[in-house]
């Protein structure tokens, strides 16, 4: 029975051995921009890299152990994902701290039921509109988001949790740039 | 090829064993040509123990030493509603074992489930060994999509017992869509349906299939309709001409009863191919003059519609409901699978096609597809070409018991396997060295309408006042849909001892006792009967 190539060997002992750091986005290789199929797609192309039943007749056990935790990891990083709204708790806790927000836990999800029931406006319109807000955050449209949190705020101006969001979001949108690419004045 | 895994279906009323030969799925069949086995076990009182087609015709002659429908059983606690039911149409006994577990009570013997259903693994296990002639110890076992952990883990231990090394547990439904060829081809995604009319059960599948990857959408079903429902509907048309043309009730004898249900099953079969079939048994019963009667009936096909459609539209109702659960509309269906001796009959075979607009594929045999998918999984598993991927999920909610008989939901029903969810737990009282966790599969928000899994026990913790010592909890589900949990002090990192109590399952003493015992059991194959029956209903 061969056992597997020296690449495909490398290449597990790898991914278990940084399993710690890789975000949900990493471990299914897709961006964090990507759409929810895109998602599904990432999930059954990595569950096809790694689930145990591939590696069935390979008869080291700690390297079978390996494998079978980073199967589980992918499963968990799609249960998130693939929910809209866990996955735009996710993308907050992520960008607020990598290192704690690196995995979804129980934590994580009893802050979210939380935030869910105390509403971040209590003028309904700024909370109709702040919620298709989160629901394009979900499937990843920092645009429209943009623009119903926008138009939350002109039903609450002066609600702080709003404006952040929508500062964030703005911050979120503007285009990476890279030195010495400085962006070019208006009209010139 | 000492390599060889067997692939098993062992079914409620039927069983079937595949191997891989050549590269292709080949089912085993026995001595006697019959490529299905009742999933029968029959205790001689020599000790001597019938297994399969033989021991089936012994349900009406020796009811209360011959054991059926062990699967309906197998993994359930005694005071669970499925035993009380058993126990209302079971004429053998059933008993109570320790933890509340199930027993089989035969000549003052007690058996567990897993051990009867080892009894039938063994048979087919020896059914192979003949054919091939050198020993299997490997299997692939397939299980219903919606058996929850305590009936997959029964089920690893009577393979166990009987001797195999199970490597995989998987899904009936999955492994009739490898068989089809599914999975060995690539392409976009596709939703299949498996409509399972089996013996004694109906089942619904919907899979998601992208190349090599299988997915769960949705499963539903009814433990209490198949083929044998059927069977009962002509008997008791039968039954009836009989009354009122000799004015004699034929089911008041055991042994015409017998008799009566061959034909209808006979009869039953016939409707798979003809239009019409005469029913015909000599000296049937003697009547009250001394007189031997003769029965004789023609059933069309239109009579035999009459007598079963309100079955068949029983079945669609379960199929809307697997529909509704996958999210899936009908009409975008790629493709129907019939699996089940029933589902040869046009009556099903039509109504599937009139339901989905849509031919079913009907080109490998309902009775033996299970197996032979479940042979191409143990093939691939142990040779050096990639497995299909079975991306099985769970199909019930693992749940912890909290105060007030309430449970709360750790990881929901549909996850994809392998999946692990930790809990973090802290002492509530001072020098507190032990937790206990109830864990419950099911959908109830209270405890006692789910199933219990068990009550596991943590203990060996720090010394110190409460709420200082932090266990993390760790729930596994393996691919196999098979519950682990393990517990860790998270500041030390030290393991926690674990022992599990309250499982209907048997303990490490009782499996290696039992193994010991199987070994004993003297096991006789009987011819099949007059009956030319190599298919199972």
């Amino acid at each position: 029975m061969p056992d597997l190539t020296p690449e495909e060997m490398i290449e597990i002992q790898m991914v278990a051995g940084i399993i710690g750091d890789l975000d949900y986005y990493q471990l299914l290789r897709v961006e964090p921009s990507c759409t929810q199929d895109q998602i599904q797609q990432g999930y059954i192309r990595e569950s096809r890299r790694f689930h145990p039943d591939r590696f069935y007749r390979l008869s080291d056990a700690e390297l079978k152990d390996q494998i079978n935790r980073v199967a589980k990891r992918i499963t968990e990083a799609y249960m998130v994902l693939r929910i809209p709204e866990k996955r735009a708790w996710y993308d907050r806790n992520l960008a607020a701290d990598r290192a704690m927000g690196i995995r979804y836990t129980e934590q994580h999800e009893e802050e979210r039921k939380r935030a869910l029931e105390e509403p971040v406006t209590k003028n309904p319109q700024a909370k109709k509109f702040w919620e298709m807000a989160m629901v394009e955050l979900g499937k990843s449209n920092p645009e429209a988001a943009l623009r119903h949190m926008q138009s939350a705020m002109m039903f609450d101006p002066s609600n702080a949790a709003l404006k952040e969001k929508v500062n964030e979001l703005k911050a979120s949108l503007r285009p990476a740039t890279n030195p010495g690419d400085a962006p070019k004045p208006a009209g010139g | 090829m000492s390599d060889v895994v067997l692939g098993i279906d062992l079914g409620t009323s039927y069983s079937c064993v595949s191997i891989i030969e050549n590269g292709q799925p080949k089912v085993i069949p026995n001595e006697w040509g019959e490529a299905t086995h009742a999933s029968v076990v029959s205790f001689m009182e020599d000790g001597r123990v019938i297994v399969g087609n033989e021991a089936k015709r012994r349900i009406l002659l020796d009811p209360e030493h011959t054991v059926f429908s062990a699967k309906r059983l197998i993994g359930r606690f005694f005071f669970s509603e499925e035993v009380k039911k058993a126990q209302s149409f079971c004429p053998y006994e059933i008993v109570e074992g320790p933890n509340s577990s199930v027993r089989i009570r035969v000549y003052n013997n007690t058996y567990s489930l897993p051990e009867i259903s080892a009894m039938i693994l063994k048979e087919l296990k020896s059914i192979a060994e003949n054919y091939l002639g050198y020993p299997a110890n490997k299997a692939v076992v397939t299980v219903p999509a919606y058996f929850n952990d305590n009936q997959r883990q029964a089920t690893k231990d009577a393979g166990k017992i009987a001797g195999l090394d199970v490597l995989r547990i998987i899904n009936e439904p999955t492994s009739a869509a490898l068989a089809y060829g599914f999975g060995a081809q690539e392409g976009a995604s596709k939703k299949v349906v498996i409509y399972d009319l089996g013996g004694g059960t109906f089942d619904v599948s919907v899979l998601d299939i992208s190349g090599d990857v299988f997915q769960v959408l949705g499963t539903a079903g009814d433990t209490y309709l198949g083929g044998d429902d059927f069977d009962l509907r002509v008997m008791g048309w039968l039954a009836e001409q009989f009354l009122a043309k000799t004015g004699i009730d034929l089911r008041q004898d055991k042994i015409t009863l017998q008799k009566l249900k061959d034909a209808a099953e006979r009869a039953k079969i016939a409707m798979s191919s003809k239009d019409a079939t005469d029913i015909v048994i000599p000296k049937v019963c003697r009547g009250p003059d001394g007189r031997e009667y003769d029965l004789a009936e023609r059933m069309t096909s239109q009579k035999f519609t009459e007598l079963t459609f309100e079955l068949i539209q029983k079945t669609f109702r379960v199929v809307d409901e697997a529909v509704r659960a996958a999210g899936v509309n009908v009409r975008g269906v790629d493709d129907i699978i019939m699996v089940g001796g029933p589902t040869r009959l046009p009556l099903v075979r039509n109504s599937v096609e009139h339901y989905f607009g849509k031919a079913p594929l009907t080109n490998v045999d309902p009775d033996l597809v299970v197996s032979m998918g479940a042979a191409i999984q143990g093939g691939a598993l142990v040779e050096t070409t990639r497995a299909a991927v079975l991306l099985d999920v769970t199909p019930l909610t693992l749940q912890i018991a909290t105060v007030g008989g309430y449970c709360e939901p750790i990881i929901p029903k549909n996850t994809p396997l392998p999946v692990e969810k930790t809990r973090t737990f802290t002492t509530s009282r001072d020098f507190q060295d032990k937790v206990r966790i109830r864990v419950h599969q099911g959908e109830s928000r209270r405890s006692d309408e789910n199933e219990l899994l068990g009550e596991f026990e943590f203990s060996g913790f720090r010394i110190a006042p409460r709420g200082e010592v932090t266990i993390e909890v760790v729930f596994e589900i393996d691919t196999d849909g098979i519950v682990n949990v393990s517990a860790h002090d998270v500041e030390t990192g030290q393991r926690q001892s674990t022992t599990i109590s309250l499982s209907s399952g048997l303990s490490k003493e009782e499996l290696a006792s039992s193994v010991e015992r199987a070994k004993g059991v003297q096991m006789e194959r009987g011819r099949g009967g007059d009956r030319d029956l190599p298919a199972a209903t």
